[in-house]
């Protein structure tokens, strides 16, 4: 059971269509969730695993924040990423992803959210968790490496 | 002789459209705004006084996002519907009609009407609170980081649990290092939450994955983190995975006045980055003075009878637990975790371990036994000895050169070469 999860619990199905394509081509597990419980359960299993919970933070008792804090002590390594189904002030926005960082969340996203951006958030972190970050190109000059060694 | 002018009734246009709620603007052929109504003022929150004969551009921002499209110049109809400026992509959305007037008999585009109504919520949005619950949550969750999850029998786990506890007693950033899956972000959660910075929030990020822009995003952008005093300590999981740029820019936050403390994880120090060019120099020289090691598991088989009990319930099987003892761990504590998960939550047996690790108990594996500690005088002598040879060996056994590469008298030299046993008989002086 090592093969890499993404582990869905949205509202709707706008989230899962946006990233089904992309988990096709890799071959990786989408696993679809409405009952936050049965989420948590999906997630907490040690594998690979990117957990995307889309929360509604003006619905004070959905609590999503104590849903990440439970799926952090149970598996810290599933990289969580917390979808805000509500757009909020600028202000607002720091502190709820703040606090959302604060119980385990590797990533706070607020609306609008493209497709692109899900992509790149899901496969970056997927990696992560599956421990095969591909290398980016280096941004800056080595000056340790070949000809610029010192006393060549 | 010319026809008489046509009589025209007069007609207060003006004050016409400036009485209209609907939002109108007029561009004149040279691209420039003619006029625009108060309705437009207040569903744009322009101020006509200020932009009138401004010419529309695409890369003059205030107006821009009324600017009509290329085929309305042409001399065709055209609605779009535009992200209201301060919304980025909306809502609220700008639908606007756009209305080229040609002029009689030409293709001549004379000027521009538009016709701009406003789509979607409220700009303002209601303010969403983190409610107190929030807290409770935070501080449940603080509470499970205790120095004792770093605590062991082994001399190296109380190593690293001290140096904890003197990192949480201060706010300077802090470099862990350590192999993967040994621990790096729980050793920066436990000083995080037991540091003064405690009521403020640790906010961990994967630099290794996350493409650069959401970081950016994440911390710089719009209602970014930076923005605000919340966050306590930033975690930077292999920060030399960053671009440089969005390096510097991180850690000008960390100096600012209300900057969070930085903490960064790696599997080498940072002077080895910055030597090899991957990471920005303040990073070691500014914010690295406390280098933190955290050991790997093989090197504390001492904890793991401990480590078993605070995880799974009862008593461990004593062959379970020396076939773990056994076991050389690449993956660390990640890959005891998922060795524990068999388990299931009951009593460690042997049977629940993978074969990998019975397998070492089924050919009578123990573990190396450790090394003797090494006395001084032979790890001196064994020094000596290899400088000696080295230093005769580069002066093609030339005792006075030797000596002085050396730094020491001819005669001692000789001395030491005769009671270490090196190249027989000293040979005669001046020969060398």
């Amino acid at each position: 059971m090592r093969h890499p999860h993404v582990v869905l619990c949205a509202f709707d199905d706008w989230l899962a269509a946006q990233l089904r394509e992309m988990v096709a081509e890799r071959r990786w597990v989408l696993k679809e969730f409405r009952q936050p419980a049965a989420w948590l359960d999906a997630a907490s299993h040690r594998q690979p695993c990117v957990a995307i919970l889309q929360a509604d933070f003006t619905d004070a008792a959905a609590n999503p924040l104590g849903l990440v804090a439970d799926l952090h002590a149970r598996n810290a390594d599933a990289a969580v990423v917390v979808v805000s189904d509500v757009k909020l002030n600028d202000d607002d926005r720091p502190p709820w992803a703040a606090a959302a960082a604060d119980v385990g969340a590797r990533l706070v996203l607020f609306p609008p959210l493209t497709r692109p951006v899900l992509e790149d958030a899901v496969s970056g972190l997927m990696g992560v968790a599956a421990g095969d970050t591909a290398p980016r190109p280096e941004s800056a000059i080595d000056l340790a490496a070949g000809e610029f060694e010192d006393g060549e | 002789m010319p026809d008489a002018p046509t009589p025209r009734t007069r007609f207060a246009w003006r004050s016409f459209f400036d009485r209209s709620e609907s939002a109108v603007f007029v561009f004149g052929g040279d691209r420039r705004l003619r006029y625009a109504n108060p309705a437009w003022e207040r569903a744009t929150g322009l101020s006509f006084a200020k932009f009138r004969g401004t010419r529309v551009a695409a890369n003059r921002r205030s107006l821009s996002p009324i600017a009509p499209p290329p085929e309305v110049w042409a001399g065709n109809d055209a609605r779009v519907r535009r992200a209201a400026p301060d919304s980025v992509s909306g809502p609220p959305w700008w639908d606007i009609t756009f209305v080229p007037l040609l002029g009689a008999g030409e293709r001549r585009v004379l000027g521009v009407v538009g016709l701009l109504t406003v789509v979607g919520p409220s700009r303002t949005l209601p303010r969403v609170k983190v409610p107190a619950t929030v807290g409770a949550t935070r501080a449940t969750h603080a509470a499970r980081y205790t120095f004792d999850l770093l605590a062991g029998l082994s001399s190296v786990s109380e190593r690293l649990a001290s140096q904890a506890r003197a990192a949480a007693a201060c706010e300077v950033s802090v470099w862990v290092h350590g192999e993967p899956g040994a621990g790096k972000e729980t050793v920066a959660r436990v000083i995080h939450h037991n540091s003064p910075r405690r009521e403020r929030a640790f906010v961990g990020l994967p630099c290794g994955g996350l493409q650069p822009y959401i970081l950016e995003g994440m911390l710089f952008g719009k209602g970014g983190l930076a923005g605000t005093p919340v966050v306590g300590t930033l975690y930077l999981n292999r920060p030399e995975e960053l671009p440089r740029p969005l390096q510097d820019r991180i850690l000008g936050w960390c100096e600012s006045a209300f900057g969070p403390r930085l903490m960064c994880g790696s599997t080498t120090t940072a002077e080895e980055l910055v030597k090899g060019g991957r990471l920005a120099p303040t990073f070691y020289t500014r914010h690295a003075p406390l280098d933190i090691r955290v050991p790997s598991l093989r090197e504390r088989p001492d904890d793991l009878p401990l480590i078993v009990s605070r995880l799974l319930p009862g008593v461990a099987e004593p062959e379970a637990i020396a076939a773990l003892r056994g076991y050389h761990w690449p993956g660390n504590w990640r890959e005891l975790l998922d060795v524990l998960a068999a388990a299931g939550g009951q009593p460690l047996r042997k049977d629940h371990l993978p074969r990998v690790i019975r397998e070492r108990l089924l050919v009578g594996h123990t573990p190396a036994p450790a090394k003797p500690q090494p006395k001084l005088d032979e790890v001196l002598e064994t020094v000596e000895r290899r400088m000696i040879t080295a230093a005769l060996a580069k002066t093609g056994g030339r005792l006075a050169d030797a000596a002085e590469l050396l730094g020491v008298w001819r005669a001692r030299l000789s001395r030491r070469i005769a009671a270490l046993g090196l190249g027989g008989e000293p040979p005669p002086e001046g020969e060398a």
